[in-house]
């Protein structure tokens, strides 16, 4: 396996001029561990699905899909196991 | 219980390593799972689901890393994806075979590139309005939010690098970012980015912070 650098960050400042402002972003270690939770967490393939609906081209709702099928007391509390059934709403006269 | 580190091309590469033990040993051991029509899943036998703290991330990053380095073509799998079993994952993959095996032929040879990019967000532009067709204005109004978001300012730095970047993806962030540019390069060329981004600096409008290179989070 051959060695490459890990990670380059490099930071780009400008100096004060027509009000750009010469500071840092993050510090280093903010700035690898912005990169490390943000890649593991926020992207890569997800197993469950998503959607983006569009019209003409333009993105306009976003729909994560994530359902779980299992057993009911493998995910709920005991309490709610037991929760009774909805009563039907009774019609207003 | 398996661990899912990335979606790989079955019979390339990284599937020699890992099945000699290449990537990764011990605990750490990656192994692969065939998926079907040349796509395979990689994965690490856990006990239990793996915790969600920062030592757990950065050893995450190393495998998946590692898994980079080793395939021309690696989907890394957003950290935490757990399955029961190897049929559970095969059975939760086969339907996207298709788009699998079109975003691993978008990422061979590739690598990401991550600006972060700060200061005053563009005003969408102006639309021109048509009372009698609101929907239409909609869309329009809806199309110029969306160019504002992509951060036109930008756009001298992407001239530059055009001869770079094969794809781009753009994020709007909380502040104090402004957003989230991921870039799509070809591996090798890093070095190549950062010294054009380093020229043009002085081009835009807005401050900017370069990472990477990483494997293709962004463009999976």
């Amino acid at each position: 396996m051959k060695a490459r650098p890990t990670t380059t960050t490099m930071t780009t400042t400008t100096a004060r001029d027509g009000g750009r402002v010469n500071e840092e972003l993050f510090d280093a270690a903010q700035d690898s561990l912005l990169d490390l939770v943000d890649n593991l967490l926020n992207r890569g393939v997800v197993v469950r699905g998503d959607v983006v609906l569009g019209v003409a081209g333009v993105d306009l709702v976003y729909l994560q899909l994530n359902a779980l099928l299992c057993a009911a007391d493998r995910l709920l509390p005991e309490a709610q196991q037991r929760r009774p059934k909805r009563r039907q709403k009774k019609a207003r006269p | 219980m398996i661990l899912v580190v990335g979606i790989v091309e079955h019979g390339v590469g990284v599937a020699h390593d890992v099945a000699h033990g290449a990537v990764g040993a011990g605990a750490d051991a990656v192994r692969s799972v065939v998926v079907g029509a040349g796509v395979a899943a990689l994965v690490v036998d856990v006990a239990s689901a793996p915790s969600l703290d920062l030592d757990a991330l950065k050893v995450h990053d190393r495998r998946v890393r590692a898994v980079h380095e080793a395939a021309p073509a690696l989907l890394p799998v957003r950290y935490v994806e757990v399955h029961d079993d190897d049929a559970a994952l095969v059975a939760a993959l086969r339907p996207r075979l298709p788009a699998l095996a079109a975003s691993l032929q978008r990422v061979r040879g590739k690598e990401q590139m991550t600006l972060r990019v700060a200061g005053a967000a563009a005003a969408p532009s102006d639309v021109v309005v048509d009372a009698a067709r609101p929907g239409t204005a909609f869309l329009a109004r809806k199309q110029a939010q969306q160019r504002a978001a992509a951060v036109p300012a930008l756009d001298p730095l992407r001239a530059a690098l055009s001869s770079i970047v094969v794809e781009e993806r753009v994020e709007a962030a909380a502040p104090p970012l402004l957003a989230s540019v991921f870039h799509l390069i070809p591996r090798g060329r890093a070095d190549a980015y950062l010294d054009v981004v380093r020229a043009h600096v002085d081009t835009v409008a807005v401050r900017v912070k370069v990472s990477g290179p990483f494997p293709c989070w962004a463009f999976t």
